[in-house]
């Protein structure tokens, strides 16, 4: 048995990196200049920290998505994983016997596992979802009606209870449902530990192209994964990252990071 | 008869005769026109305008998307990878489905069973050969590292799709065992029109295996082997799914081809100016090369 086993696959690792790098003090870019200080000195901690983990995962961890870690937790291989919410109540057994979810993998650890925030207290996968009407929609009240029945506190709380639907709880009275603390025995912990995600929760980046800002990230994380110098690939990521802003405009790039740092939570 | 005795429908008819060729090509000229030709100008006139996911203004744009061919670094490294891919997987396709197709001359028992069983591999979608192939590199799940591991007698961790060291082998065995009994076919065909007769003939007065392959065999094959080769070394130079399967490119951009780059650049960061300047570039490169390698072998005559 490994101590942990997280997701180190490309596409992936770039929000798992972000989360850690923030909490370790890392700061994206100096607001004033809109250079990049993804290399700065707690950036690099926190991704030569990663690096350091990888050992007290299975060999190959590197290339490891979000089903090879779910698989590996719930077969019992790694006593600890970061995963969206679902992992908590599917590696308890919960929903899991229902058809549509033959696909995840069989628990063997039920009844023996526990929930925790990671270091530092403020997870990047306490994303919820979001529902809109098109402006473009034939029947807008009625779409608006729906959204909002669909969100209301009884018919949310039959959606995020069922098996199938990859629906995380999200009102307050979900997390303290009576119904839904009782569906496992420790499904009042995953609850709580859910809803405390919930207040800290880091966002994630976002500002004008962000697509090639995160690519650019999970290239030079990849690389690190691979064996490259922590140091070297952040300063060239951060290179990368220039190149973009240049692109896209500094000043304008400015206003969106400044509108987005500005928010709770952008950073711990 | 003259053209003024004949009717309207034997005007049509005389009509139909005198171009039927053309007719008949019309249909596949079109489709051409449209799928190949249309997109190619498209192409060309993006090129020189500033389309981008975030640019507003689209306005002409000069040769600035040209310009920035030059100084894009991991353009040309993503050039230098492919051509990397082309120069080792390329002989050794050839060489293998050579010694292959030379021995399956020879009768043999369940020849023709051996022969579908060969190539089964070039009917699997790449994209589904790089998958799986994935899968049989994986450390945890993969069968090849167990395989290597019997033979050391002890557990094997080779990281092949995450070390850059293993990354390029892992495609190559891919790419190799895909496309080789293509060449094999290919080559098996080709070898079966060298005149027998010659051959023993020349075995009777003595001469080795490599005298006769070099003497007799190359020169009857040589059409074939050429245009072969140059399929396959087209196909390797727009090489895609399998590296797309196994490495998505990485670790980092070390096994990023020209067609990968040009993908992201066009589909997932939305640069559509600059991947048509690439896409030109690419165009350019690959007349040159292929019109360079025709009048080497002097095929084009």
């Amino acid at each position: 048995m490994y101590g942990s086993g997280f997701m180190r696959a490309r596409g992936l690792l770039q929000y798992f990196y972000q989360e850690r790098a923030r909490v370790e003090g890392c700061k994206f870019f100096d607001a004033d200049s809109m250079k990049a200080t993804i290399n700065g000195p707690g950036c690099v901690k926190a991704l030569a920290g990663m690096v350091k983990d990888n050992t007290t995962m299975p060999p190959g961890v590197e290339a490891w998505g979000a089903i090879e870690s779910l698989a590996a937790f719930n077969a019992g291989q790694i006593a600890m994983t970061q995963w969206w919410p679902p992992v908590g109540r599917w590696s308890a057994g919960y929903g899991t016997d229902d058809v549509a979810m033959s696909w995840v993998p069989p628990s063997v650890v039920g009844g023996k596992v526990g929930y925790a925030l990671p270091p530092g207290g403020t997870p990047q996968l306490a994303a919820g979802f979001s529902m809109a009407v098109s402006a473009d929609s034939a029947n807008k009240e009625a779409a608006y009606l729906y959204i909002q029945w669909i969100n209301s506190k009884e018919i949310s709380l039959q959606r995020v209870q069922l098996p199938y639907a990859l629906r995380d709880p999200f009102r307050k009275s979900h997390f303290e449902s009576a119904s839904y603390q009782s569906l496992w025995p420790d499904a009042k912990d995953y609850l709580a530990t859910l809803q405390a995600g919930a207040v800290s929760g880091l966002l994630d980046l976002s500002i004008i192209n962000t697509f090639a800002y995160e690519d650019a990230l999970g290239r030079g994380l990849q690389a690190v994964m691979g064996g490259a110098d922590p140091q070297e690939s952040l300063d060239q990521v951060a290179s990368d990252w220039d190149g973009i802003t240049d692109k896209v405009g500094t000043d304008k790039q400015r206003e969106a990071y400044t509108q987005w740092a500005s928010k709770p939570n952008a950073y711990p | 008869m003259t053209a003024t005795t004949l009717n309207a429908s034997q005007r049509a008819n005389l009509f139909a005769d005198k171009h039927f060729k053309w007719l008949v090509l019309a249909p596949a000229i079109a489709v051409l026109l449209f799928v190949g030709i249309y997109p190619l100008i498209h192409t060309g006139i993006v090129s020189f305008q500033q389309i981008t996911i975030l640019e507003e203004n689209t306005s002409w744009a000069g040769f600035d998307n040209y310009g920035d061919l030059f100084t894009d670094g991991r353009l040309w490294e993503s050039l230098g990878h492919t051509f990397l891919i082309l120069a080792i997987a390329l002989p050794i396709e050839l060489v293998l489905g050579l010694f292959m197709a030379q021995l399956f001359l020879e009768k043999m028992p369940f020849k023709q069973v051996f022969i579908a069983l060969l190539i089964i591999p070039t009917v699997i979608s790449p994209i589904v050969a790089g998958s799986t192939w994935r899968l049989m590199f994986d450390q945890q799940y993969g069968p090849i590292n167990q395989i290597i591991g019997w033979f050391s007698s002890e557990p094997v961790v080779i990281l092949w799709i995450t070390k850059p060291e293993w990354v390029y082998p892992a495609i190559l065995i891919c790419e190799v065992w895909q496309w080789t009994p293509f060449m094999f076919l290919i080559l098996l065909a080709a070898l079966s029109n060298v005149d027998r007769s010659l051959i023993e003939a020349a075995e009777i007065d003595g001469a080795s295996f490599w005298k006769i392959f070099f003497k007799i065999t190359l020169p009857v094959i040589r059409p074939v082997l050429i245009i072969a080769v140059l399929i396959r070394g087209l196909d390797l130079f727009r090489i895609f799914d399998i590296i797309w399967a196994i490495t998505k490119g990485g670790p980092g951009s070390v096994t990023e081809t020209i067609s990968i780059y040009t993908y992201l650049k066009a589909f997932k960061e939305f640069e559509t100016s600059y991947s048509g300047a690439i896409a030109f570039l690419v165009i350019i490169l690959l007349t040159v090369l292929v019109i360079f390698a025709l009048k080497r072998v002097r095929i084009v005559q």
